[in-house]
């Protein structure tokens, strides 16, 4: 139970095989406060301008990919409970949230203990945020780190005045419902502090595996797609545009229609590049299956290549994207940099609508992995907690959402009857009552059977 | 067997009751009420019918009972009617006057009261009532009877009421199921007002609002004549159904607060105050804010005068009602109404009563029966009208008298 979670999340053999390499330290609890001397070096050198933060395993593991693609790692901060994890990350930050709860060792799954860890470290998590332009964070959602600490340091980074983008890693269904739900609860409160959440769900990852595919590949690829993904928004902040808008101003529109986000990213190189590049993306496993483009709130568009992409290539592309939106508005920004020679590699930052995904219900937990506590007690007991602290939301919940069904039916209801007619919207809450059923009195435009005193605003208190 | 003939039956089928009143012509031609049945009705809302076949059992029992009240057979009877449907505006009516010597023969006047009856209306409507009103001759006004006058134009006014056919036809179809003849429809407010006002009243200018349980009627008489008619399809049942919206109880829960408890005022004492609701056994079930109740009750009444205080400025008659205001109808008896009504219209405003009929005094004076008793005292105008003309039975009798007197001196 303590150490299942953790794994589940989206792992390299990196860090698992670190795990024998690095013992539970006593030294590592005597200074629990500053974790090794670089990160009370690096305090002093002048902040740069984004930081990515990788929170708990998942988290860190991420990390390690992204070091992979490039990234700078001063700029990386590795926080976690766990101190064997922390000792073994690249990141040259690293802040160790240790609590009296935790004693040292993981989270155990709950977000909780996450979540008092990190508060008790607000001071230091709000000082490596300051004077900080972007603050990326990378988190598993689902275990007790990642789900507990992101919505704090999200909190922390927004008020020290960054812009806060997180990517959000939720886990596989199989992983049990209790997984699902702690995920869900997380991903709402993020949704409340972060400026734009990134969602990845390595559910929809699932379908592109093959059977044959092993569980640590599974994770890999799963690691190196959302990697991909960071490090091309990443990329698009540093790099320069050339054409259509910079990263960083696609993120504040695309979070002005929503806060939820995917971001799949695919590269291709060769002839053709840009057909296979729009084939992949629109056929996307994290977009769901083809035609979703055109329900979406937003897309924005961004596109990376070395100095060889032509603009018949990049009109080719919008084109086809346009085509596939429908009505959606979509954005672009174009990138050019020596790194992407004779590649193109396009992202799809698409907004969707705020919605908490239907949790499994809880009947069929009985069926889930031993991972997952017992169904009842203290299941319910998390998820209220979370409830009670859940950031009070400062956006409007989203309307009703229309099935595909119902939008053919008014359509051909339309066609059906084109003439115009006055209709009434079924607004009405006040009861007629008794003349429910008759001729309303209309006069001069008041519907004198709702009662006086309503219509004229006569409270009775 | 000729006597059947000589009663007069109203019928008013109201939203809340079915009323019905026989009334008698003595031989003195002074009107007797003579038998009154009422029945609760079921099957009106705002003054129409809309379940047939539940009016036409209240108004089986209505009849029943005025027939064993009145000791008579009903077979004939005046019909009132109502509804949002129904309005009333005035018509003039031009001729010029075509002899050599300007006199204004009876063939000018009938001529000239054809052509203010002639209006354009849409065919599904029909016309109620076209109600003469003063002359012109040459454009002065408030002439009784030209005929003799000098004019070179004669012009008339007529008051109109109309509503809409089909509704019109709903509650005469209901009756005439129940094998009664209907001799003519009056509106309910011009009914009222016949039998509330006075010929003093009526010269001096007087408003008769009429508050029922589905509608509410209101009929201006000035200088002797009608000049305003106007529906309100707002009632009492407004009132009960605000209750009980607003004080959450049941709607024949929130009638009966209105009777009990209700007034048309929010007063100072009332505020503060509850009022306990117990169940047939006794038991408390809510306590209900007395405060709100009339202020419920208050707002709605109130909206009522103030939309017919509205109507009456647009037709510009407000100036005319020196006699007052009378109130009748269920409503009238709402406590404080009548200070309500005062506060809204500005003018006195009094209780009407029904004191210009004989017969059945006690049981006849209240609101409530103003329409019933109007529409027999409609019926006795009407009926002294056709009688000026003989009947076919009348003139036999005459001829077979002369017949026989003739005879008779004829033999000797």
């Amino acid at each position: 139970m303590n150490m299942l979670p953790e794994n589940n999340e989206p792992t390299l053999p990196l860090s698992e095989s670190a795990l024998p390499e690095a013992p539970p330290t006593p030294p590592a609890q005597d200074a629990p406060q500053e974790t090794g001397p670089v990160a009370a070096g690096s305090t002093d050198q002048a902040p740069p301008a984004y930081r990515i933060f990788g929170i708990g395993t998942a988290g860190l593991n991420l990390l390690e990919c992204l070091a992979g693609e490039g990234l700078e790692t001063p700029n990386m901060v590795a926080v976690h409970c766990d101190t064997r994890a922390l000792a073994n990350s690249c990141a040259s930050l690293k802040v160790h949230l240790e609590s009296r709860l935790t004693r040292g060792m993981g989270t155990a799954g709950d977000p909780e203990r996450g979540r008092v860890g990190a508060e008790e470290r607000l001071p230091r998590l709000k000082q490596l945020c300051e004077n900080t332009r972007l603050v990326i964070l990378v988190a598993g959602l689902g275990g007790g780190a990642g789900t507990g600490i992101a919505p704090v340091l999200a909190k922390v980074a927004k008020e020290a005045g960054a812009h806060v983008v997180a990517f959000a890693v939720l886990p596989f269904e199989c992983e049990g419902n209790l997984r699902t739900r702690l995920a869900q609860a997380g991903l709402q409160q993020l949704l409340g502090a972060a400026d734009l959440v990134v969602c990845h769900a390595n559910q929809q990852t699932i379908s592109v595996m093959r059977e044959t595919t092993s569980l640590v590949d599974t994770f890999k690829a799963s690691n190196a797609m959302l990697s991909k993904s960071i490090s091309t928004a990443w990329q698009g902040m540093t790099n320069e545009t050339v054409m259509g808008m910079p990263f960083a101003d696609l993120c504040l529109l695309i979070q002005q229609r929503s806060s939820l986000a995917v971001f799949p990213v695919i590269e291709a190189a060769g002839a053709g590049r840009i057909d296979t590049v729009v084939d992949q993306l629109l056929e996307h496993s994290l977009l769901g299956g083809r035609g979703t483009l055109c329900k979406a709130e937003a897309i924005a568009v961004t596109i990376h290549s070395g100095p060889e992409l032509t603009m018949v290539e990049v009109n080719r592309l919008m084109d086809r994207i346009q085509s596939e939106a429908g009505g959606t508005p979509v954005l672009m920004g174009a990138c050019i940099a020596p790194a992407f020679k004779d590649v193109v590699r396009v992202g799809l930052l698409v907004a969707q609508t705020e919605k908490v995904h239907p949790v499994p219900a809880p009947s069929q937990a009985g069926a889930g992995t031993a991972s997952g506590p017992e169904p009842g007690e203290p299941d319910i007991q998390m998820v209220d907690r979370m409830s009670s602290v859940r950031h009070p939301s400062r956006f409007v919940p989203p309307p009703p959402s229309t099935t595909p069904e119902r939008i053919d039916q008014v359509r051909r209801h339309r066609k059906a009857a084109p003439r115009m007619r006055q209709g009434q919207l079924p607004l009405e809450i006040i009861s007629k009552g008794r003349f429910e059923k008759s001729e309303p009195t209309i006069h001069q435009g008041e519907d004198l059977d709702i009662p006086t005193y309503i219509r004229r605003h006569v409270s009775l208190n | 067997m000729f006597e059947a003939s000589s009663i007069i039956v109203g019928l008013e089928i109201g939203t809340s009751k079915v009323c019905a009143v026989v009334g008698e012509v003595n031989t003195q031609g002074a009107l007797n009420i003579i038998g009154l049945g009422q029945s609760r009705s079921r099957g009106v809302r705002k003054g129409e019918i809309t379940d047939p076949q539940t009016a036409e059992e209240d108004i089986r029992h209505a009849i029943v009972e005025a027939e064993q009240m009145a000791d008579a057979e009903i077979r004939n009877t005046f019909l009132g009617v109502t509804g949002g449907h129904i309005r009333g505006f005035n018509n003039r009516g031009v001729h010029p006057v075509v002899s050599a010597d300007r006199e204004i023969t009876e063939e000018d006047v009938q001529d000239v009261i054809k052509n203010a009856k002639a209006i354009n209306l849409p065919a599904q409507n029909h016309v109620i009532h076209a109600i003469r009103q003063h002359f012109l001759v040459d454009g002065q006004d408030g002439i009784t009877n030209p005929v003799g006058m000098l004019g070179a134009r004669v012009e008339v006014d007529v008051h109109v009421v109309h509503g809409t056919l089909n509704r019109l036809q709903n509650p005469i179809r209901t009756v005439k199921g129940l094998q009664l003849e209907v001799d003519d429809i009056v509106f309910n407010g011009l009914a009222s007002a016949l039998a509330i006002l006075n010929n003093e009243q009526k010269e001096l200018g007087s408003l008769v609002i009429d508050i029922g349980g589905g509608t509410t009627e209101y009929v201006v008489y000035s200088g002797g004549i009608i000049k305003h008619t106007g529906v309100l399809a707002v009632g009492g049942d407004h009132v009960s159904n605000d209750l009980a919206y607003g004080l959450k109880v049941p709607l024949g829960r929130a009638e009966q607060l209105k009777i009990e408890n209700g007034s048309a005022l929010l007063e100072e004492e009332s505020k503060g105050k509850t009022i306990t609701v117990s169940s047939e056994l006794g038991l408390p079930l809510k306590v209900i804010n007395l405060e709100h109740l009339h202020r419920i009750m208050s707002l709605r009444l109130e909206e009522i005068f103030q939309l017919i205080n509205q109507d009456l400025e647009q037709a510009g008659v407000l100036d005319y009602l020196r006699g007052g205001i009378f109130l009748c109808g269920g409503g009238a008896r709402i406590p404080h109404i009548a200070r309500l009504a005062e506060r809204v219209l500005s003018l006195p405003v009094t209780l009407g009563k029904t004191n210009s009929i004989s017969g059945l005094k006690s049981a006849l004076d209240q609101p409530e029966f103003a329409t019933a008793i109007g529409l027999v005292k409609f019926g006795s105008f009407q009926q002294r009208k056709r009688g000026l003309k003989p009947t076919p039975t009348e003139r036999l009798k005459n001829t077979l008298g002369q017949f026989f007197r003739n005879v008779k001196g004829s033999s000797r």
